[in-house]
C-alpha cells in the first residue's frame, strides 16, 4: 500500500493540474505566471486551492515591522503574503499561490495544447555520465556487494541442501562465493539535446507597448516547453529595423527604435550567427520572428524569401513567424508573401491579434512536434 | 554501524536529560526519532503526527516542506509531540553540534507542554487519537466515495478554528437560567457578619441583578428549541456538529476535526512563550554541552533560526524570557521599580534579588502569549527592538509606517495573539427569523473581515448547516476624500479618505450571496469598544 502522504500528495496535485488547466487560458492572457525569472519553480496564484476561513482583512490589519524607516514613509515587501505577521495562524504552511515545478507546468502545457513530444534532430549519441544499476551480476566489487541478497540466496541453497530437521532449529546462513550478488551498472545511450532558441522582433516604433508584451508572453511559454525537452538550450536575441542587432534578454524586450523596417536584415544575421555558432550537425535551432507585418518595399519578396527557402530552412527545426496586429488593422503583408511563395513544413505562420490568441498561436509554432 | 551511531545518540539524550534536569527543567520522557530528509518532510506535513486522516492539504503541505529542501537546503528545525513519552524527530544527517541542539530545545518543549497550563487538558495519547481518526475516514471513503468525503472535509476544515478554545477549562456547560436559579432571586455575595451585607449587596444593585435576571428568564421561556440560545455562543463548530441538517458520518468528521483543533489551540496560544523557552534553554545550556570546537557552528545555528529579529517568535520569545530573569534577578519590579523615574537610577538598578530563576518558572507555568506579551513587553524592551506599526493605506496602494509608539507597536503585537490572531465569530442562533437560518455574529474591533474570503466561508457552511446563513458585521465605506490640496501641504505624510462604518448583514441562501446595510442601531450589539488603527489623526481627511 502506498503511503499515506503519496496519496494525500498525488490528490493535491491533480487538482492542482485541474486548475491550471481550466485557468490555463487566463493565466497566459493576464501574464501572471511571465517574469519569474529562471528557477526550478514558478509560482502559480491559484484561489480555489485554499480553504477559506474567516480572517481580517490584511489591509485593514497593518501590522508591525523590525528596521529603520521615517514615519509615513512606504515599506518595502507586501506584509499579505505569507510569513510576516501572520503569526494568529493554525499549524502547518499557509499559502496564497502554489509553486509548481517547471517541468510540470510544461507538461499541463503540453497536454492542454496537445503539444506532440518533440524529437530532436539525432546526429550523434552521447555517453552519458551516470551509470544507473539497472541489473544484477555474480561478479562485481565489493562496494557493490548486495548484502541481503547474498544471504538469501545462501539460505535458500542451504535449506536445498540440507533440509532441516526440526521447526524451529536455527540456520546459520554462510554466503558463499556462488551466492554473492553485485550490483550491474551500465552507462546508458543518450541523445545529444542541445537546443538553440533564436528571438527576432521588429524593433521599430510601431511594435512599442501591449505588442511587445503579447511577444514576452508568448515567448515565456515557448521557452517553457522548449526547455523541458532539451537538456541544454541557449538563447539569442536580435532586434532589427533597417538593421540588426544582437541584444540581451532585458534589451530586446525594452529598446525600440524610430528608423523604417528591413525584415532581412534580421534573417541574415540570424543565418551568420547559425553559421558561425550552432552548427545544425550538433544543434537543434528555432527560430521566432516577431513584427506587425510591414517591411520595406520588396524586401520580403527579393531578400527574405530567397534566404529563408534556399539557406535558413535547411538548417533549423522550425522556423516561425507570428505577425502581431492589434485590434482590426489590415495585416501586412510580409506573412501573407512568405506563405505565397514557400512551401515548407518547417516554416509556421501565425497571426496574433490580441492576448486572446497568444495560447493558439503557441499551438501552431509548437504543435508540429518539431 | 548504524548501532554505534544509535549509542552514541542515546549518549548524548541521556547527557541531554541531565543537564535539562539539572537546570530545573521537568520534562516527560522524550523518544527521539531518527528520520531522513523525506521522512521529516512527511511527518512536517502532518503537524509532527505519522498519520493524518486522507486529505490533499496535507499533500500541498508536503509538497511544500519537499521544495524547500530540494531547492533551499532550508529543514524543519524542530518538530516535537505534545503527547507523553514525547517524540521528537532527528534528522539522520545532523552533524553531532546539531543533535545536541535539537535535544536541548525539545526537552525545554517537553518540559512547557507538560507543565504550563495551557496545554493540561490536551490529550496525551494523541498519536492514537490520530490514528483513529485516519481509520475511520479512510473507512468513511470506502464507504461514501473519496470524493463526497473529502469536499465534505474541505467544507468543514472552513470552521477548523471556530471552536471555543476555552471550553476544555470550563467546569461545565453554561447553566441554564431557570433550572438553577429556580426562577428566584440572583445570587447573594456571601458576608461573613451581617452588617455587611448591605455594603456588599446593595439593596440597588440587588434590584438591578433581579430585573436582570427576570428579562433572562423571559427571553429563556420564548426560547423555542435547542437551537435558539440566550446568548451568543462562540463554538460555531460544535453548534454546526449538533444541529446541522447531518449524516452521522459527517457528524464525525466534524467532530474530529473539532477535537484535533483542541489538541492544536494551546500550540497557537503558546506559541512566542514556547518557542522563545525551548531557545532560551539551549541558549543556555549549549555552554556546558558543546565542545569547544562546536561554539562557531552552534552560534551559526541559533543565528538562523532567530533570524528576522523580534518578528520572529522564537527571537522575541527568548528576548522576553532573557528580560524577565534580568529584572527579577536584579529587583526591577515592583512599585519602587515601577514609580522611579530616573533613567540613569533605572540603569544602574540591582537589588541582588536573585529571583529571576523562579519567576520564570512560573510565567511558564500559567501565562498564554497575550498574557506574556501584555505584562512583559515592556517600554524598556520595546526601546531596544526598534519596531514600528503599519498600515495600509489605500489612496497610495502601500504599506506606511504610521508609528514607533510603545502603546501603537504593542496593540498591534496583541491584534496578531489575541483570540489566535483571528476574528470573533459567534452563533446567535440557528433559528434566525423563525426560518431555522443561522446566524453569525463577527464582533467587530474596527478590523474588518477579509470580505471574499468570508463569503465563501459562508458558502461552506450553507452545505453544512443546510439552510440559509446570515452573518451580522461592519464595513468601512468612504465618505469623503481627502482634500487635494492637502496632499500638497504634507508632502511627508499620506493622505486619506475619511471612512464610516456601516453594518451589513451577508446572507447566502444556496443560490446566490447578498447584503444588507443595516442601521446603527442593529450593529450595537456586535460593535467592540476596541480600536487597533494606528493612523495618526492628521493623515485622515
Amino acid at each position: 500500500m502506498p503511503k499515506r502522504i503519496l496519496k494525500d500528495l498525488e490528490r493535491f496535485k491533480r487538482i492542482v493540474r485541474g486548475e491550471i488547466r481550466k485557468n490555463l487560458k487566463e493565466l497566459i492572457e493576464t501574464g501572471s505566471i511571465v517574469g519569474q525569472k529562471g528557477g526550478d519553480i514558478v509560482k502559480v496564484p491559484i484561489k480555489a486551492i485554499r480553504i477559506p476561513q474567516f480572517r481580517y482583512d490584511p489591509h485593514e490589519q497593518g501590522g508591525i515591522g523590525v528596521g529603520a524607516g521615517e514615519i509615513g514613509e512606504p515599506i518595502q515587501f507586501d506584509p499579505t503574503q505569507d510569513g510576516v505577521g501572520q503569526a494568529g495562524s493554525g499549524p502547518g504552511p499557509h499559502f496564497r499561490e502554489v509553486e509548481i515545478e517547471v517541468r510540470e507546468l510544461a507538461e499541463i502545457l503540453g497536454e492542454e495544447l496537445e503539444l506532440p513530444r518533440i524529437q530532436p534532430k539525432g546526429h550523434r549519441h552521447v555517453l552519458s555520465g551516470a551509470e544507473e544499476y539497472e541489473d544484477v551480476s555474480t561478479v562485481g566489487p565489493q562496494a557493490l556487494l548486495m548484502k541481503r541478497r547474498a544471504f538469501r540466496k545462501g539460505l535458500l541453497r542451504q535449506l536445498l541442501m540440507n533440509p532441516p530437521l526440526a521447526q524451529h532449529e536455527t540456520i546459520v546462513v554462510t554466503p558463499i562465493k556462488e551466492d554473492m550478488r553485485y550490483l550491474y551498472g551500465q552507462p546508458s545511450e543518450k541523445p545529444e539535446a542541445n537546443c538553440v532558441i533564436i528571438f527576432m522582433r521588429d524593433a521599430s516604433g510601431s511594435m512599442s507597448g501591449e505588442k511587445t508584451e503579447i511577444i514576452r508572453q508568448e515567448n515565456w511559454w515557448i521557452d517553457l516547453w522548449l526547455r523541458t525537452n532539451y537538456s541544454n538550450v541557449e538563447r539569442i536575441y536580435i532586434l532589427h529595423d533597417y538593421e540588426a542587432q544582437e541584444v540581451s534578454e532585458e534589451d530586446f524586450y525594452s529598446l525600440s527604435t524610430g528608423g523604417g523596417t528591413r525584415i532581412s536584415s534580421a534573417y541574415e544575421l540570424c543565418n551568420r550567427v547559425i553559421d558561425r555558432r550552432y552548427s545544425p550537425e550538433h544543434w537543434n535551432i528555432y527560430a521566432f520572428h516577431f513584427s506587425d507585418g510591414e517591411n520595406w518595399i520588396g524586401d520580403t519578396e527579393n531578400a527574405c524569401v530567397p534566404l529563408l527557402r534556399d539557406t535558413l530552412l535547411p538548417k533549423v527545426n522550425l522556423f516561425c513567424y507570428g505577425q502581431v496586429t492589434l485590434g482590426r488593422r489590415s495585416p501586412g503583408l510580409h506573412l501573407v508573401k512568405l506563405k505565397e511563395r514557400i512551401e515548407d513544413d518547417r516554416l509556421v505562420t501565425s497571426i496574433i491579434s490580441d492576448r486572446e490568441d497568444i495560447l493558439r498561436s503557441i499551438k501552431d509554432f509548437l504543435g508540429k512536434g518539431r | 554501524m548504524l548501532s554505534k551511531k544509535i549509542r552514541e545518540l542515546e549518549e548524548l539524550r541521556e547527557q541531554a536529560r541531565q543537564l535539562v534536569e539539572a537546570a530545573g527543567l521537568d520534562p516527560w520522557p522524550v523518544i527521539f526519532g531518527i528520520v531522513d530528509h523525506d521522512q521529516l518532510n512527511e511527518y512536517s506535513a502532518y503537524d509532527g503526527f505519522p498519520e493524518r486522516f486522507p486529505h490533499w492539504s496535507f499533500g500541498m503541505s508536503y509538497d511544500y516542506f519537499r521544495k524547500r529542501s530540494a531547492y533551499s537546503g532550508w529543514w524543519v528545525y524542530e518538530l516535537v509531540l505534545n503527547t507523553n513519552p514525547a517524540i521528537a524527530y532527528l534528522r539522520e544527517s545532523n552533524t553531532s553540534v546539531e543533535n545536541k541542539g535539537v535535544m536541548l530545545h525539545v526537552y525545554a518543549h517537553v518540559d512547557f507542554f507538560k507543565n504550563n497550563y495551557w496545554f493540561s487538558k490536551t490529550p496525551k495519547d494523541m498519536i492514537k487519537v490520530m490514528h483513529t481518526h485516519a481509520e475511520r475516514v479512510e473507512e468513511y471513503m470506502g464507504k461514501y466515495g473519496i470524493e463526497k468525503v473529502e469536499s465534505f472535509i474541505d467544507k468543514a476544515l472552513s470552521l477548523q478554528y471556530e471552536i471555543d478554545q476555552y471550553a476544555p477549562f470550563m467546569r461545565r456547560a453554561p447553566k441554564t437560567v431557570g433550572e438553577d436559579e429556580h426562577g428566584r432571586e440572583p445570587a447573594r455575595i456571601p458576608v461573613k457578619r451581617d452588617y455587611m451585607d448591605r455594603f456588599l449587596n446593595p439593596p440597588k444593585w440587588l434590584e438591578e441583578r433581579r430585573a436582570k435576571l427576570k428579562a433572562a428568564q423571559e427571553r429563556a421561556r420564548q426560547l423555542r428549541d435547542e437551537t435558539e440560545l440566550l446568548k451568543p455562543h462562540k463554538d460555531v463548530l460544535g453548534f454546526i456538529m449538533k444541529h446541522g441538517r447531518l449524516e452521522n458520518w459527517q457528524r464525525d468528521i466534524l467532530a474530529m476535526i473539532r477535537e484535533e483543533s483542541h489538541y492544536f489551540v494551546p500550540q497557537i496560544q503558546t506559541k512566542i512563550m514556547n518557542e522563545g523557552w525551548a531557545m532560551f534553554w539551549q541558549a543556555r545550556l549549549m555552554t556546558k554541552f558543546a565542545q569547544p570546537n562546536e561554539f562557531i557552528d552552534h552560534a551559526d545555528m541559533m543565528s538562523k533560526v532567530l533570524a528576522g529579529g523580534a518578528l520572529n517568535p522564537y527571537a522575541l520569545g527568548k528576548l522576553i524570557w532573557e528580560d524577565i530573569q534580568e529584572r527579577w534577578d536584579k529587583g526591577r519590579f515592583g512599585r519602587e521599580w515601577e514609580l522611579c523615574k530616573d533613567p540613569e537610577k533605572k540603569k544602574r538598578w540591582d537589588t541582588k534579588a536573585n529571583l529571576g530563576t523562579e519567576k520564570i518558572f512560573e510565567v511558564r507555568r500559567t501565562y498564554n502569549d497575550v498574557m506574556f506579551l501584555s505584562e512583559f513587553f515592556t517600554p524598556e524592551l520595546f526601546e531596544k527592538l526598534k519596531l514600528f506599526a503599519y498600515e495600509y493605506i489605500p489612496e497610495t496602494g502601500a504599506y506606511h509606517i504610521t508609528s514607533r509608539s510603545y502603546e501603537d507597536v504593542k496593540k498591534k503585537l496583541l491584534l496578531l495573539h489575541t483570540n489566535l490572531g483571528r476574528p470573533m465569530i459567534k452563533v446567535a442562533t440557528g433559528n434566525y427569523g423563525n426560518k431555522g437560518e443561522l446566524l453569525l455574529l463577527h464582533f467587530y474591533n474596527g478590523v474588518g473581515l477579509h470580505l471574499e474570503e468570508a463569503k465563501e466561508v459562508l458558502k461552506n457552511i450553507y452545505s453544512l448547516w443546510g439552510r440559509p446563513v446570515n452573518l451580522k458585521t461592519i464595513i468601512k465605506r468612504k465618505v469623503k476624500d481627502p482634500d487635494p490640496m492637502r496632499n500638497r501641504i504634507h508632502p511627508e505624510h499620506p493622505m486619506t479618505s475619511i471612512y464610516e462604518e456601516q453594518g451589513v448583514l451577508l446572507r447566502y441562501d444556496g443560490e446566490s450571496l447578498r447584503e444588507l446595510a443595516l442601521s446603527p442601531d442593529e450593529v450595537k450589539d456586535i460593535r467592540l469598544e476596541e480600536d487597533y488603527s494606528t493612523i495618526p489623526r492628521e493623515w485622515i481627511g
